[in-house]
């Protein structure tokens, strides 16, 4: 019942988010990858998501902070409410991120996409929040925050495996040949 | 980065055996799937257990095939994995025990002995632009001895690696230089020649890549072993120290998402060292590999012929021309079937006694192959059955009086147990 709750929860606070006039998101490829993403690359990604949305806040935050002393009530509003809403999709994350790994335990695949979703939802509605909150402040005219650029690679045309990637040699440890009374 | 079969988890008695002789690359091995481990703050802690129960036909590489016997082997081990972008690390280790039953020949129990391996890494910013690595690969065998019921050798294998990486223009290019310390040491037994085998060498290597395309590079490798024998044999004669360099030139690339190659050619050189009492050729030859890999979803095809030459006792080196193929297969998801076959030709230089150098020059002729099918029951648990044959053909005879020649071949049956949670 919860599960289901908090997915319905992040469904729509997500819808915003798409209806919302910004560059192609990694969110609709994430759904349909989902499901070919090995369990350990879905922990992975859902921590550096997690990551992500922490970062988020600490960032909201100190708008918070910028707008509480600017004493500008509509700011301080406008920035806290967004900051509500990020809180509340961190929660849902975490609880999502812990549900993966007892999921990806058990081996059930299904609820550990499932859970994998959420969390991507949750991401990409942050990411939407942020710049809602910059612009509460002002900010987003302005800002030159790090650009990220990130490459979906066709597996089938491009594989994973790099050939030019090769370890040094290692020395062998050869058994000494045979050749009475010496070895 | 720099390490090891180990990080793969590949295992296993027969692998060993194989490695041992044929210097089968362990690139792609069946391997081993692994759990999620346990986690440990940042990392992830796994531990490991593997089972052999290996049937030997000739454990003791007799001519005549003398004794067969059954051997237990067990490893418990243990993964640390603590990846960052700061300081990663990775530690592994497999100590354990061969038993061997003794069934043939009641006294080959006596081939029974301790044995393990580890490695550690240490990455200082791994994946920047420039990292570092400090490396160590330990390990401690005791295999049989040829002709021998129960003698072994017992020796103990250590390489420590400093290891320097520098990838400027966005990885473009591709600097490697390492520097490693190499012993290999065998335990003294009486009646036996072994303090003589020991050895040390500095090694040295360096490696630079142009990826002139995504997947694809041109490559220089260079690398020197000096590799010296501090004891001398009971007769006063030592074995002959060796300053290999070799140095290849290659393109690795991806030709189709499917095919990869890998072709290098350069030259080798043993530059031994003038010696009183020796008059030894060197090994002066032109080195190289060529390999193609197919790797399709669940199918994975290599083949290849690789020419090189190693140090090694009595001998001073020998040359090898390694021809290989290697099928791995998926199944359904849950089983793997790997096959092998190699054939290696071996010419060695002069021996350093001269009794070895009245026997005249000495090839040989390696044929080894192997069939492995496991299942995966698990993520972490495999079972598995594995076939392999090894045989040696030589027209050399050794020089003790009635030791007769070096031929042998020989029969595995493992049956298979791995744990790596």
């Amino acid at each position: 019942m919860m599960k289901a709750t908090s997915f319905i929860l992040a469904v729509l606070l997500s819808t915003t988010a798409f209806a919302q006039d910004k560059p192609k998101d990694d969110t609709a490829a994430d759904f349909s990858k989902a499901a070919s993403l090995s369990g350990s690359e879905k922990q992975d990604r859902a921590k550096s998501y997690l990551d992500e949305m922490r970062e988020v806040l600490g960032h909201v935050l100190k708008l918070l902070k910028e707008a509480r002393e600017e004493k500008d009530v509509i700011k301080v509003n406008c920035v806290n409410e967004k900051l509500t809403s990020i809180k509340g999709l961190i929660r849902i994350s975490e609880q999502a991120e812990m549900t993966l790994q007892e999921a990806l335990a058990k081996g059930e695949n299904d609820t550990a996409s499932h859970e994998f979703h959420k969390i991507s939802i949750s991401h990409q509605k942050i990411r939407v929040l942020r710049s809602e909150a910059e612009q509460c402040v002002g900010e987003l005219a302005f800002a030159v925050g790090k650009t990220t650029v990130e490459v979906e690679v066709d597996k089938d045309k491009v594989p994973e495996q790099d050939p030019t990637e090769v370890n040094l040699p290692e020395t062998p440890v050869i058994r000494p040949p045979a050749a009475s009374p010496y070895q | 980065m720099g390490t090891t079969a180990m990080k793969q988890t590949c295992s296993g008695a027969m692998h060993r055996f194989i490695t041992a002789i044929l210097l089968v690359v362990a690139g792609s091995g069946l391997c081993a799937a692994r759990g999620l481990g346990i986690k440990a703050g940042e990392g992830r802690l796994h531990p490991a257990l593997d089972l052999d129960l290996v049937y030997d036909s000739n454990p003791s590489y007799a001519e005549n095939n003398g004794f067969f016997d059954l051997a237990l082997r067990i490893r418990p081990g243990l993964t640390l994995s603590f990846p960052s972008e700061k300081v990663s690390l990775e530690f592994n280790t497999r100590v354990g025990y061969d038993y061997y039953f003794g069934i043939d020949k009641s006294r080959s129990s006596d081939l029974s002995t301790f044995a393990g391996e580890a490695s550690l890494e240490v990455g200082f910013n791994p994946k920047g632009q420039v990292s570092f690595f400090i490396e160590d690969n330990f390990s401690r065998t005791s295999d049989p001895r040829y002709n021998s019921l129960s003698g072994k050798y017992d020796r103990t294998d250590n390489e420590a690696k400093a290891h320097l990486q520098i990838k400027p223009g966005g990885g473009a290019l591709m600097f490697d230089l390492a520097y490693g310390f190499f012993i290999d040491f065998f335990d003294s037994q009486a009646g036996t020649e072994s303090k003589a085998l020991s050895s040390y060498a500095h090694r040295a290597y360096f490696s630079g890549k142009w990826k002139f395309l995504p997947k694809t590079a041109l490559s220089v490798d260079f690398d020197a072993d000096i590799r010296r024998y501090p004891n001398s044999y009971s007769g006063g004669d030592r074995n002959m120290d060796v300053n290999a360099i070799r140095a290849t030139v290659g393109l690795l690339g991806q030709i189709t998402p499917s095919i990869a190659i890998a072709i290098r050619a350069g030259y080798g050189d043993s530059l031994l060292p003038e010696r009183t009492g020796y008059s030894g050729s060197n090994y002066r030859s032109a080195i190289g590999q060529a390999e193609i890999t197919y790797r399709a979803t669940t199918t994975f095809i290599q083949a290849g012929y690789s020419r090189n030459f190693q140090p090694v006792v009595l001998f001073a080196w020998f040359g090898q021309d390694h021809v290989y193929a290697r099928l791995r297969q998926q199944i359904a998801g849950k089983f793997s079937l790997s096959l092998d076959v190699a054939y290696d030709y071996l010419s060695y230089g002069d021996g350093v006694t001269s009794d070895l150098q009245n026997q005249g020059g000495r090839s040989d002729h390696v044929l080894g192959g192997g069939l492995d099918f496991n299942y995966h029951i698990l993520d972490w648990l495999e079972i598995g059955l594995a076939y392999a044959i090894q045989a040696r053909f030589s027209g050399w005879q050794q020089p003790l009086a009635g030791s007769g020649g070096v031929d042998y071949y020989k029969h595995m049956v493992t049956l298979h147990i791995g744990i790596d949670y």
